[in-house]
């Protein structure tokens, strides 16, 4: 059996391809028999001494595949992170991810304490800018090492890997002290809670934080300011978080149970809501107490109004520590015991 | 409206068809992978070049395809249950195998393990039966 000349110039050509796919020292080996093989098939198709031309030839070569795919089945499956390491990887990439997330909240709540940002939904976006590149950085880098140690360790025997495969009682993880039953009435209560506060906080930004007082019926109403200019300010992202508030509930209504995609939802609407008091304190007056002084004749205005403000700034600092508490609280349980 | 509700239907069955053979395929690909190296070290007792294999096999009812042996044959040889050389027979070299002895032994041990998973298969699907 004899290849004419284009049928020859293929088969080379094709040759070329597969050895330049194969790499390593058994590269000329393989090739010459995946070529036996060729010829082998060429002989049972078409027996005789005819000469074989590239039309035969391509149609064997197109039920081989590409050289690529030819020579990729010499080659051992290769992982970027492979299944052995993998589970470790994934326990580091969630500790590092919540450690970023938690200190780029903390240090964005004291320096906005410290020094109050003048335009805060400016702020605030660059905060979520901020934390997204922070996990991106950290996962990348994390991703980067355990690749690198998945090629410096293929087809070894990894000490500390092997420990984490034997089982551990102490280890187990406890039980959940409060698994969180799933509560219809609750959850729709905290929604049509959620969809008032969105109605309010939409009116008192339309009417410029001010109440409407009614002492008698038969008088005129007029209306009596509550919150401040500043106060105002904060309506947008109020606004903002009460909406994912009620979306999450919506959420939880929907699928009928808590799971990770709304703990987690959770965990970042406390935080969003820790960075909100943390500018807040940072931006004191927010209430007046205009409206009281219309209804009670209070003397002394401005020092009520002070006391008023001091007992917010109270109240903003403790929900700061609680969120702080509690964000922390559900990151360590839904890391080490993760709802599915 | 009726005919789209028909067309529908239909388009759903048949791709629920398709999708059920595809997992037939997977499934049955993964039951014949565990028996492809027996298969392969059962016919090199003695010397068979690599396409001489792959057509002693398909005649028997055994199909294996290129991508698959040669691979293998390879796998084989690195651990040592091999042994092979390229001869000049015919008009063109080829690449003989055959099982050496440290082969013969493995082959013994799988086939005996082979009809022993046989024969308890054969009660558990009998059982359900």
């Amino acid at each position: 059996m004899k290849l004419n000349k284009s049928a020859t110039e293929l088969l080379n050509r094709y040759m070329l391809g597969v050895k330049r796919e194969l790499g390593g020292r058994e590269r000329d080996d393989i090739a010459a028999e995946i070529e036996s093989y060729i010829y082998d098939l060429l002989e049972e198709r078409h027996p005789g001494d005819r000469e074989i031309g590239r039309e035969e030839l391509e149609t064997i070569l197109k039920e081989m595949g590409s050289p690529r795919k030819v020579a990729g089945q010499y080659s051992p499956q290769r992982y970027l992170i492979g299944p052995r390491l993998f589970p470790v990887y994934w326990l580091v990439l969630r500790i590092v991810a919540a450690v970023v997330a938690g200190a780029l909240t903390l240090s964005l709540v004291i320096a906005s304490s410290i020094n109050p940002p003048a335009d805060l939904i400016k702020t605030f976006v660059e905060f979520l800018s901020t934390i997204f590149d922070g996990i991106l950085s950290a996962a990348a880098s994390i991703t980067i090492v355990f690749a690198i140690i998945e090629r410096a360790t293929e087809g070894k025997r990894l000490e500390e890997i092997e420990e984490l495969k034997e089982l551990k009682i102490d280890e187990l993880p406890e039980l959940p002290e409060e698994e969180k039953p799933f509560s219809l009435v609750g959850i729709s209560i905290e929604a049509a809670l959620g969809v008032l506060g969105l109605a309010f906080f939409s009116y008192i930004r339309g009417t410029g934080g001010a109440l409407p007082v009614i002492l008698n019926p038969n008088t005129q109403m007029h209306m009596a300011r509550v919150f401040t200019d500043h106060y105002l300010g904060f309506i947008p992202v109020i606004l903002g978080l009460t909406g994912l508030e009620v979306a999450r509930n919506v959420t939880l209504l929907v699928q009928a149970r808590h799971s990770s995609i709304t703990n987690w939802w959770d965990i970042a609407l406390k935080a969003g809501s820790m960075v909100l008091s943390g500018f807040m304190l940072g931006a004191l007056p927010l209430v007046t107490l205009d409206y009281f002084q219309s209804v009670f004749k209070v003397s002394d205005l401005n020092r009520w109004n002070a006391t008023a403000n001091t007992a917010l700034a109270v109240i903003l600092g403790l929900s700061i520590f609680g969120n702080l508490i509690e964000v922390i609280r559900k990151i360590v349980r839904e890391i080490r015991n993760p709802a599915y | 409206m009726l005919l789209t509700i028909l067309c529908f239907i239909q388009y759903n069955a048949v791709m629920m068809n398709i999708k059920q053979n595809d997992e037939f395929e997977k499934l049955k690909l993964e039951m014949r992978r565990g028996a492809i190296v027996l298969a392969v070290m059962s016919q090199l007792r003695e010397e068979q070049y690599g396409y001489s294999l792959i057509n002693n096999l398909n005649e028997r009812g055994f199909e294996i395809g290129q991508d698959t042996l040669y691979p293998m044959l390879r796998r084989l040889e690195q651990q040592g249950l091999l042994e092979s050389q390229w001869r000049v027979e015919d008009p063109r070299p080829r690449r003989y195998y055959r099982l050496n002895d440290a082969g013969r032994e493995v082959l013994a041990l799988l086939t005996a393990e082979w009809r022993q998973q046989e024969e308890v298969l054969r009660r558990l699907i009998n059982e359900t039966e």
